[in-house]
């Protein structure tokens, strides 16, 4: 959509939303926990035991609610997918829901690494100059 | 123990009770004047709340030799959420998550009962609850938010 063909609010609206759209391989900082923990779990890969290794791993605190508000913005973007497991007597004889990651996640975590190993050794660089 | 005074001991029957809180100890001494029945170590009040009874204080009851052995197939209830608690995570959580969600809260929750007892556990489940609050209102803002603009954009611009 070029500039010139912006005449309308509407369409100037739309070419906004255009720029602002993100790949969908961009995640945020919790996200990439998020990832990084199913990605450790495997299979075993629930909702208390992703919050026991974020917390594990980084010393932060995970409420269940930041937790599947993260888990379903994940499975809206396709970079988990997620099943029902066995109920349990100590879930009050709730089923647990698993998730694994997609391609797509690994691809967004590459992504993240890559872009911070860069902003490292740019800051290395810097601080040696 | 000689075998004479093991013959004697009462034929040990594990049986769980549900009573009310206060009165557990006094059904318990009931129960056991006046019949052979054992109640076992761990018995829940009618709140769900696992108490355990020290084998010393059923001895002392009992006024018998209580065999850990033969309590098995105890089966221990993981305290349930208080309503309110429930009826709150009902609405904040979409309907897919619901049962995992709060599934994960009563598994977190037992653990911390385990851990602290009821009444750290219960302001520790309110704080959570507390704490999930925020994200998933945003989620719900947010969601709202995109509607409420998408209808202006209706208004103003068709």
């Amino acid at each position: 959509m070029t500039i010139s063909g912006l005449t309308t609010p509407k369409s100037l609206l739309y070419y906004v939303v255009e720029i602002m759209k993100q790949p969908e391989y961009y995640v945020g900082e919790f996200e990439e926990l998020v990832l990084l923990a199913i990605l450790s779990l495997r299979e075993q890969a629930y909702g208390v035991k992703i919050g026991d290794a974020i917390e594990e791993a980084s010393g932060r605190s995970v409420s269940v609610g930041a937790l599947y508000t993260t888990l379903s913005r994940l499975e809206e973007k396709g970079l988990v997918s997620s099943w029902m497991g066995e109920a349990t007597a100590e879930r009050g004889g709730r089923a647990k829901k698993y998730f694994k990651i997609e391609a797509p996640a690994k691809l967004a975590l590459n992504h993240a690494e890559t872009s911070r190993r860069r902003l490292a050794n740019l800051k290395t660089t810097l601080s040696r100059g | 123990m000689s075998n004479q005074r093991r013959a004697n001991q009462p034929e040990l029957k594990v049986v769980e009770i549900i009573v009310e809180g206060s009165l557990m100890l006094d059904v318990i001494t009931r129960l056991i004047s006046n019949s052979k029945l054992i109640v076992s170590n761990r018995v829940t009040n009618q709140n769900n709340y696992s108490n355990q009874v020290s084998t010393h204080n059923l001895n002392r009851i009992l006024g018998a030799h209580v065999n850990e052995d033969h309590l098995n197939g105890v089966s221990c209830r993981i305290p349930e959420l208080p309503k309110i608690a429930r009826s709150c995570l009902f609405v904040l959580f979409q309907a897919q998550e619901n049962e995992a969600a709060i599934g994960d809260f009563i598994e977190r929750y037992g653990r911390k009962y385990q851990e602290l007892g009821r009444r750290r556990a219960d302001s520790w489940l309110y704080l959570e609850i507390f704490r999930s609050f925020l994200p998933l209102l945003f989620r719900i803002a947010g969601k709202l938010g995109w509607l409420i603009l998408g209808e202006w954009i209706k208004k103003h611009t068709f």
